[in-house]
This record gives C-alpha cells, structure tokens and sequence, in this order.
C-alpha cells in the first residue's frame, strides 16, 4: 500500500503520537488469538454473565412489556443449554463469535419455522442478541500497550480499558466529541480522532500510524521525512506542556487583580492524582455514573471513595454529583428519546433504594465540610423539592457534624427560566454548558447531520448563562460553569464577561484555562457584555471576543 | 415416569418468556423432565430447549417426569400451560 496515506476526522482530544494500529474489533485476530478450548469457553462465560447483568440491572425501569421481553434474553444468556451448544460449537473448531451466533441461530431458524407470525418476528431479535454478545466478544479482546486503537466507536467501559492498556492513540469511524468515552480520553489526554471516514477497512492491523490530534489528521505507514515532523511535533507539545506545568500553584487572579476559582472535572475516584499534581485545586464536579457503571453501588464503598476523595482535596469543595444514569449511560435501556426520558433526577426518584445509599455515602463522606451534594438533570421545582426531601431524611438519619451543601446542576432551559425561584432553594448551582447548549438549541450533539447547530457561544445559550449567574448574585448562592468553554481564549473571555467567577473544567484543560485568565482583565471583559448578550448569531460572539483580543493585545 | 399431554392456550404459544418460566419452573424439582412436540423431546429445564419446541397456540406438547418429585414436578407444569403462562 501506498505510503504517507493521510485521512482526516474531528479531533476529540488534542495531542500528537505515534504507534503501531490495533484494530480492536478485528475478528479475524480474535480467532488467531490463544484463545481456544477451555479458555475461549471460559472468556463467552464470562461475557455472557456480564451481558446478563447489564440486561438485568437496566431494565428494572422499563415498562413491563420489555421488561419481560428482556427476561427471557436474560434467561437464554444464562441458559445452560444455551451455553452447552455454544461449547459445542467450540469444540467442532468454530471461533467463539461463530459459536454464539450458531448456536443463536439454531434458536432463530426453529422460531422462522413456526406457523404464528409472532413467532418469526423472534427469530431477528435473537439475532440482535447474537450481534451484541459477538460485539461484546470483540470488544473485550486484549489491548496492548502502547498502541493506536482503531474501532468504529467507544464506550465508557472500552475507553476506561483503554486507558489502563496505555493506549496511544484512539482512531473511530463514528464517535461524538462529547460522548462520555471521548471525554475519558480527553481527560487522560490521549490523543483521539473521530468521525474518521472508513478508518477501520482502510488502516491495516500493525501498520504504523501518526496522529495529530489538534489537527484532526492521522497518516498511514509515515515515511521518514513526515515521521521527523511528528516526532517534532511531539517535542512541541512537551514543551507547552512544560510551560503550563510552570502555573502550578500560581493563585488565579486576572491581571487586575480579580480571583477566579477554577476547579476540576473528575470520573473517576483515581483521577484524585490529577488533582494532586497541580498542587490541588477544589473539584467542581465528580461524575459518580463510573462507580455505578463499575458495580460500587453499595453505600459502603461509596463512602469509602467520597471520603477520600474529599480528605484528598481539601480545603478545596468536593462536589459530589448524584447518578447521572439513563441515555445512553445505562446498557440496554430503550427510549425513544433518551435525553428527553428516564435520566438524572428522574431515574434517582424512581430507584430511592439506589438514591438515598448514593446520598448516605456523601452526606456521611462529609468529614471535614468540604463536601458539596449537587442533583443531576432537575428540571422542576416539585423534582427538587422531592429529592431535598429524601435529603433531609437522609441528614435526619446520619445526623453528620457538618450538612453538605446541596446544588443543582443547571442544563435543562425550563431551569434557567425559573433560576430565580432554584436559587432560592438550593446552596449553590453549576451550570453545565454541554447539555443546556443541547436542550436549549435541541440539537443531539452526537447525531452528525445536527451537530453543526451545536454551538456553545450561541447567544441563546449565553444569554441563559447570564441569567443564572444574576439569579445566583441576587440570592447570594455561589454559581459555577462546568463545561469546556473556558480553555480556549475566546470562550473564556466570553463567560467572564457574562460575570462567571467559578469554573470546572476538564483535568487537561485545567491549567490552559488557568492561563487564559491570568491574561484577562475584568474592566475589558465588562466593556463587551453588552454586545455580547445583545449579539444575534454565535459568530458575531465570536467576533466581538476577537474583537476585543486584538483591541487589547491580549496574549494566553 | 410421568407423563401427561397438555394444549398450548395462550395466544402467542410458547416464545421467549413461556420458555423462561417452564424452565423456572422445571429446575425446583429434582426429576428429570422432557418436554416433546412432534417427535422433538427437548430438556424442560433449558431455556434454549423448550425454545426450540417453537409450540404455537392450539399444539399439544408432552411432559415426562422421572424421579423423586416427578408427580408434582409434571402437575406444576401442566397447570403453567393450561394457565396460558399468565397470559392472554
């Protein structure tokens, strides 16, 4: 093949590597793979309890219809006639993906034959299932070190394993930026690339990859002039890196003067370091769906994870966000529309069992005070009002020495309108910049034919942002922006102006948003705010913020 | 062994879940129990088996108990059939 081969994609995560491709979804290397007799038995075991699990756990909430539809493929995944035709197929010398769908479509071509029409329409449901499990299969296979994985998408638990594997570089066909396994990578800082046309029929297993991730660019088989700019690149990179790493520590002040709180994003309990290595900072949102996704549902170990967690950032505020659970987080679950349906607050009122162990583990984690409480996705007053509820319960029951601060996260548009009534109820809110661009502009973020009309600087967007940040001065609540907003210069620039004083950002955004108001100044962002919240279209934001850079010669 | 013939009354027959429950039902007993339908004698206790029956509304299948519990092992199942799974 043709050397220098270069495709293009939308970068997710900035970063230039290079490594040799490793296609995770090759079912052709599965098979090559040590993986035969007791052990490839063993593997599908495996795979099919997890399957059953993830069936089982998320469909406590469906209607009862698919409940029971989801039973009986519980029931066929657990089956031990199921599992001995599978073993069988091993044994005749199939490949475990061959025998699963064998022994599935055994299933299925008994159903096709039967005279009741409901009959046959089974038959493809059991294929699906077939589908899924060999997915699973594939999805498990081992990833080496120090490779570029190439797939078509991700998911949380397949970018959680690929960080472990020290993963290079990820490369997918689909993928979305803001889908939760590119944000993994993001905060890791590895290098990933999606929406990259034909990635997985055009990349050869093995065959060296070159990636820039800021330039959305990966080549194929790099000769040895374009390798030399890659490894140039990368030495690039190490030095910016190193210059950031000099504003550890620095207190954020713009340069007049004025304090602004940047805080942290962390998913999961072991990002604590990432916390640590910048001489600690508070975390204004912990995403908790990892732990529930990892099975620590238990209000012990829970506890255990906030508790140290809290202990690790303080005198810095630990926010603790309850389950964000439902959309596309939870296996299995099947909406019409997700994002309009059974997610955050909603799911935690409907699982109180799930709800209240969640809320016992933070109310009690809370040892030092430093601990905060915020809700996910509410979007009417009587939601809140019914989880402050359980709340108190909960306080009633711990009686802790300190009462965590409880907030909201602000992303549904029936929120903003009401912010002055939420601010009244609640000790602090965050407003989360991802979804309530999404909610507010009702575009899905991950569906590639809308995505262009997914703009954050929308003035739509900004003018809601303006008016929680007055609801909150006006009760006296603190009111922060969770988002990626702030790492580039024009974004912060903007929410500065729209008076934001508080910011959690992603863990590799950090120390760029840190840099980027060291060179602001209060008095010029304060100058553009009228403009910007009377701007008609997300590009005049954008000129009025360049506007203003180039005004004022200011410098990130 | 016992063994009694019973008529499939529920209107979508023996699919997914009508499966799942006579294999539920199949496992609290300690006899061995068969479950046949045109020549086709599957275990009742697998789920993938009794599947395989593919028995619509109106077929007759046979159940065959042998062991301790065989007696009550073959009128529990008989009585989830004639009940229509608890379906309509």
């Amino acid at each position: 093949m043709e050397r220098n081969r270069a495709l293009y994609g939308t970068p997710v995560s900035k970063g230039v590597a290079i490594g040799k491709a490793f296609l995770r979804d090759d079912n052709r290397n599965l098979r090559s793979e040590t993986l035969s007799g007791d052990r490839a038995f063993a593997r599908i075991t495996a795979v099919l309890d997890e399957a059953a699990n993830e069936m089982r756990e998320s469909s406590r909430l469906l209607p009862l219809e698919i409940k029971r539809m989801t039973e009986a493929q519980v029931a066929i995944l657990e089956d031990a006639g199921f599992r001995e035709s599978v073993k069988k197929g091993l044994e005749s010398g199939l490949s475990p993906e061959e025998s699963v769908s064998e022994a599935m479509e055994r299933i299925a071509m008994r159903l096709e034959t039967s005279s009741a029409e409901y009959m046959r329409e089974r038959a493809e449901e059991m294929r699906s299932l077939a589908k899924e499990i060999t997915r699973l299969l594939a999805g498990t296979r081992k990833i080496p070190p120090g490779v570029v994985m190439v797939c078509e998408d991700i998911t949380v638990s397949e970018a959680l394993r690929a960080v472990r594997a020290g993963v290079k570089a990820v490369i997918m066909e689909r993928g979305a930026v803001t889908s939760h396994g590119a944000i993994i990578l993001r905060d890791y800082r590895i290098p990933t690339l999606i929406e990259v046309f034909e990635a997985t029929n055009v990349i050869d297993e093995g065959v060296t990859v070159a990636i820039d991730g800021s330039g959305g660019m990966l080549v194929i088989d790099p000769d040895e002039e374009t390798l030399a700019s890659f490894h140039e690149k990368i030495a690039d990179e190490k030095k910016e890196q190193e210059d950031l790493d000099k504003l550890v520590g620095i207190e954020t002040r713009t340069l007049n003067g004025h304090r602004v709180e940047v805080m942290m994003n962390l998913d999961l309990p072991e990002e604590i370091a990432l916390v640590e290595k910048v001489k600690k900072c508070g975390v204004g949102l912990f995403r908790t769906e990892y732990l529930f996704l990892t099975g620590r549902r238990e209000e012990e170990s829970q506890l255990k994870v906030y508790r140290e967690m809290a202990q690790a950032v303080h005198p810095y505020t630990f926010t603790v966000r309850t389950f964000d659970l439902g959309g596309d987080k939870v296996v299995g679950m099947q909406e019409a529309n997700p994002f309009l349906g059974m997610r955050g607050i909603r799911f935690l009122m409907a699982r109180p069992d799930l709800f209240k162990a969640q809320l016992r583990a933070a109310v009690r984690a809370n040892e030092l005070g430093n601990l905060r409480v915020m809700f996910p996705m509410v979007s009417s007053l009587n939601e809140l009002a019914g989880a402050k509820a359980l709340f108190r319960e909960v306080v009633e029951e711990v009686s802790p020495k300190h009462l965590p601060a409880l907030g909201i996260m602000v992303e549904v548009p029936s929120v903003v309108m009401m912010a002055e009534e939420f601010a009244r109820e609640v000790d602090f809110m965050s407003i989360g910049t991802n979804d309530l661009t999404q909610y507010t502009l009702a575009v899905d973020r991950q569906n590639f034919r809308v995505s262009h009309l997914y703009q954050q600087l929308d003035p739509a967007v900004l003018r809601g942002v303006r008016k929680v940040i007055e609801a909150g001065r006006a009760a006296g609540i603190p009111v922060s922006v969770c988002g990626e907003l702030a790492s580039d210069l024009a974004g912060a620039l903007v929410l500065l102006s729209l008076g934001v004083r508080e910011l959690s950002v992603s863990p590799p955004n950090y120390l760029r948003a840190k840099k980027m108001i060291l060179s602001l100044r209060v008095e010029d962002m304060d100058m553009i705010r009228d403009s910007i919240l009377s701007a008609r279209t997300p590009e005049d934001v954008r000129r009025m913020a360049h506007w203003l850079i180039k005004q004022k010669g200011i410098m990130a | 062994m016992t063994e009694k013939q019973v008529t499939i009354v529920n209107t979508l027959g023996i699919h997914a879940r009508p499966a799942t429950l006579v294999a539920q039902v199949a496992q609290r007993f300690q006899s061995d129990i068969t479950v046949e339908k045109d020549g086709l004698e599957v275990n009742a206790k697998s789920v993938m088996g009794v599947m395989m029956l593919v028995a619509a509304k109106g077929s007759t299948i046979t159940i065959r108990a042998s062991g301790p519990d065989e007696a009550e092992a073959t009128e529990a199942l008989v009585k989830l059939v004639e009940d229509g799974f608890g379906e309509e």
